[in-house]
């Protein structure tokens, strides 16, 4: 006789976990309003002096470059802690004397970043198309399928970013399939409002997959300290000395590199 | 025939160090590309410390998380 009852119970308390959970999304979705989407343009430009144009182990041959690094994004919220971003970038290698440097890649890509706890994971999907010279021959076109985790931490004037970074690079180039990590640390340690010391350490490791460079496997080490000045919150110049080397099993692939020169980042 | 092979021998060596010096290019598209590619990792790291601005083509300002809390934490003792 009683078993009817409890029966009775156990649905009222389901309606009412229902009833509870419908008010909830909708209390959810009226604290959780996303921002819409918005536009921005963002970019580095900078003239570089190099002792290392080519990369080349035993020719070293110094210059300077041009290199224009600009992108076109559109970022929204899917909901609060989810959010996406749909980009096209341009950026190019353009050098005064040893031109057979000069290159350029054109990237359209979307990211979607969820924000948990600080931390950002980000998924990301970008199809890129490399050129030799300044846009001038199509080399190949590859499809990145990248992993990626990230953090800010503030502590007192000095913000450290790290960032992990796994790429796998689909290719129309057998020589350019590669899996890639990364692994950077962004440091600022700001003077006062408009002065910052800034540094970007990072290590990369590279393992190419098929063609001549199938087995090949490289590793480049960075380490650059800079002076940043913030002309305003969204413009800012920054002068830093970058050393670079990169150690691979194929001997004739090891450089080392030395840049020096001022940039100016933007975004609008 | 010695010197059909010795031709034979030299154009064997003119051919392995013509594929070994495309090989070996100091800077071939797949090093450009992977310059190109750490450079722009540097980029990011620099315009991520940028405070990117709301484009004025938006439609309607975004609202901030912050704000929203303000508004409950300003809502709340009345």
């Amino acid at each position: 006789m009683r078993s009817p009852g409890i029966l009775l119970q156990i649905l009222g308390l389901f309606g009412a976990t229902g009833a509870l959970a419908a008010e909830l999304d909708v209390s959810d979705l009226r604290e959780a309003r996303v921002p819409p989407p918005s536009w921005s343009v963002v970019g580095s430009l900078s003239p570089t002096y190099t002792d290392n144009a080519l990369f080349s182990r035993d020719d070293r041959k110094s210059d300077v470059y041009y290199e224009p690094d600009i992108s076109v994004r559109l970022d929204g919220n899917l909901t609060s802690d989810l959010s996406y971003r749909i980009y096209a970038r341009s950026q190019y290698e353009a050098f005064a004397t040893e031109k057979d440097g000069n290159a350029a890649i054109a990237r359209l890509g979307g990211r979607l970043t969820e924000n948990l706890d600080g931390w950002r994971f980000s998924f990301i999907y970008e199809n890129r198309y490399d050129f030799d010279g300044v846009y001038r021959d199509l080399a190949f076109t590859s499809h990145d399928v990248m992993g990626s985790v990230a953090r800010d931490f503030q502590v007192s004037n000095v913000t450290l970013s790290p960032l992990v970074l796994l790429t796998y690079r689909f290719s129309d180039l057998a020589e350019a399939r590669r899996w890639r990590f990364d692994a950077v640390l962004g440091i600022e340690v700001k003077l006062d409002p408009k002065w910052s010391v800034v540094s970007t350490p990072l290590i990369e490791a590279f393992w190419f997959t098929d063609g001549l460079n199938a087995g090949r496997q490289d590793q480049i080490y960075s380490a650059s300290l800079g002076l940043k000045y913030n002309i305003q919150n969204n413009v800012s110049l920054t002068t830093d000395v970058i050393y670079e080397a990169r150690t691979s099993n194929v001997p004739l692939r090891r450089y080392r590199d030395l840049r020096i020169g001022p940039r100016l980042d933007f975004a609008f | 025939m010695v010197t059909r092979h010795a031709f034979v021998l030299i154009g064997v060596l003119i051919g392995i160090s013509a594929a070994s010096a495309v090989a070996a290019a100091p800077r071939d598209a797949v090093e450009r590309s992977q310059s190109l590619d750490t450079d722009a990792l540097r980029d990011d790291v620099r315009t991520n410390r940028l405070q990117t601005p709301y484009h004025p083509l938006d439609i309607a300002p975004p609202q901030r998380p912050s704000s929203i809390s303000k508004k409950k934490k300003q809502a709340g003792p009345k």
